[in-house]
């Protein structure tokens, strides 16, 4: 994950586009990834929003301070079928994370900081295989959470570099 | 004399006698490949269902092992004493008619069940197991059916009883059944829930022994090695040597070769996904093991050894390191492009231990 990103493409040219916001619970977000492409995507689950909570995908702190991940980490090998999400064209796919079922949140406000997400172009009919080779990299925009439910103010549109 | 004969005929059609000469509804027979087994070894049982029914019978595959045993199925004794269940007993909605299999009349349908993961089998003696499943639902669902099997006296399905003598494991062994979580059984010091078979058990003893052997020898290598600077072994997986970065390193692998060897460990063997092994770092000291955990060696590359140690290099207690790169080519190339990475990952820190090939 902590690796350069190969092939040469920034995420501002990819037209996967990753979008965060509150939920109306307090400590649950939405996080929507959308292929505005006219190919399919594959998204690596590991790591990302679609892999709570087998792997350490978010930086939280609150008044500063980082917050102790408690879910699980996975040791794995080379990603199968299962790890895979296929994107079509135009489709979006949503996750909603509940942060409680991994951090333990003080009553204070907390932003939520994604790794950025391994995304692949796959050509349709093809067998759904992972090539490192051809990976890039999904950000996905940064967001603050009120211990109330919501957001502090609308969040402006973000490029999604940080 | 006539007379009294008829009357026992009559007896043996209500399923009085409901053991061998079951004249009516499922017949259950279990066959034991062998009568001898050691704690090494999976005791494998073969449970066949016949319908002596004229009529098609419908059994609710809950209480069948059809998709895995979910309740408790058998009676298991040792000694004459019963043992606990330790699989699942699962809370379901209502029996729905996908929920049921269809024996024809005369049908018999075979399945293959593992015991040891599904029951206490921690003590030396002659086991007794017999099927016994016995529900109100168990053939309901079929329209007139449950009516003549109810006063045929029949709501179960039961087996004659077969035995088998089994040479449990040394050492000191106690077992705690918890409903839910498989039970847990402690052999010599190291804890298996999540019903973990004894093949199971088996193979993550020898590569818990092996993961000590090879964390031994890197606690070894970073403490005594002659000229660090120059250690290609080092290079390949934490980068360009810094005193700092070695010092760690070798701190983290003290802290592995002591909770080794020193903590009392847990293997869980419920997880069914595709991973080696997961942990939650803040919970010390249980690893849960996943399906690519059973197919690897024992030692060498990703192996069950070195999972281990990469398992317990996460926990906070220990050396609280993250994946930041998985396989050898994803840790040699961080290695390179960010060492203070590397020294924070836990395939690093395996792929070091395991040293396959070798480097000095
Ligand atoms: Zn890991």
């Amino acid at each position: 994950m902590s690796n350069a990103v190969q092939g040469g493409q920034t995420s501002q040219q990819l037209q996967l586009h990753c979008s965060t916001s509150a939920g109306s619970e307090a400590w649950q977000l939405q996080v929507q990834i959308q292929n505005k492409d006219t190919t399919p995507w594959l998204i690596l689950r590991w790591h990302s929003p679609l892999d709570a909570w087998f792997s350490e995908f978010l930086h939280i702190s609150q008044n500063g301070q980082k917050l102790q991940y408690q879910g699980a980490k996975a040791k794995r090998g080379e990603p199968a079928e299962e790890d895979l999400l296929l994107l079509a064209p135009g489709a979006t796919h949503t996750e909603w994370l509940d942060l409680t079922q991994a951090y333990q949140l003080a009553m204070v406000p907390a932003l939520v900081q994604f790794s950025p997400i391994a995304v692949m172009p796959h050509k349709a009919g093809q067998a759904l295989r992972w090539q490192s080779d051809q990976q890039q990299q999904l950000l996905c925009p940064e967001l603050r959470l009120l211990p109330t439910g919501g957001a502090p103010q609308p969040s402006s549109p973000q490029t999604g570099q940080r | 004399m006539k007379h009294a004969h008829y009357l026992l005929g009559t007896l043996l059609v209500a399923g009085l006698f409901s053991t061998q000469a079951l004249a009516d509804g499922i017949r259950a027979s279990l066959t034991l490949s062998k009568t001898n087994f050691t704690s090494a070894e999976d005791i494998k049982v073969q449970v066949t269902l016949t319908n002596e029914e004229a009529v098609p019978v419908r059994v609710l595959k809950w209480y069948t092992p059809a998709e895995g045993v979910e309740e408790a199925l058998f009676k298991v004794s040792v000694n004459g004493v019963e043992t606990d269940y330790l699989g699942a007993h699962y809370k379901r909605p209502a029996a729905q008619q996908k929920d049921y299999i269809q024996l024809k009349s005369g049908q018999s349908v075979s399945y293959e069940v593992e015991l040891s993961s599904l029951y206490d089998l921690s003590k030396t003696g002659q086991y007794e197991i017999s099927y016994h499943a016995e529900s109100y639902t168990l053939f309901t669902n079929n329209p007139g059916q449950d009516k003549k099997l109810a006063r045929l006296g029949i709501t179960g399905i039961s087996s004659a009883p077969v035995s088998f003598y089994l040479e449990a494991k040394q050492g000191s062994i106690t077992t705690t059944a918890k409903p839910g979580d498989g039970g847990g059984t402690t052999v010599n010091g190291v804890t298996f829930t999540g019903r973990c078979s004894n093949t199971q058990q088996t193979s993550i003893l020898a590569g818990l022994a092996a993961a000590k052997t090879m964390s031994a020898d890197a606690k070894n290598y970073l403490t005594s090695y002659s000229s660090p600077s120059s250690s290609v072994r080092y290079k390949t997986w934490f980068g360009n040597y810094d005193a700092g970065r070695w010092s760690t390193v070798r701190g983290n692998f003290n802290n592995i070769d002591s909770a080794l060897n020193t903590q009392p460990l847990t293997f869980d063997c419920s997880c069914k996904k595709s991973y080696f092994a997961y942990v939650y770092p803040t919970q010390p000291y249980k690893v849960y093991l996943c399906n690519a955990f059973w197919t690897a060696p024992t030692s060498g590359t990703d192996s069950k050894g070195g999972t281990i140690v990469h398992e317990l290099s996460h926990f906070n207690v220990v050396a609280g390191t993250d994946d930041l790169a998985y396989g050898h080519s994803a840790a040699k190339s961080l290695a390179i492009s960010n060492p203070a990475q590397a020294v924070q990952n836990a395939d690093s820190h395996e792929y070091f231990a395991e040293n396959t090939p070798a480097q000095n």
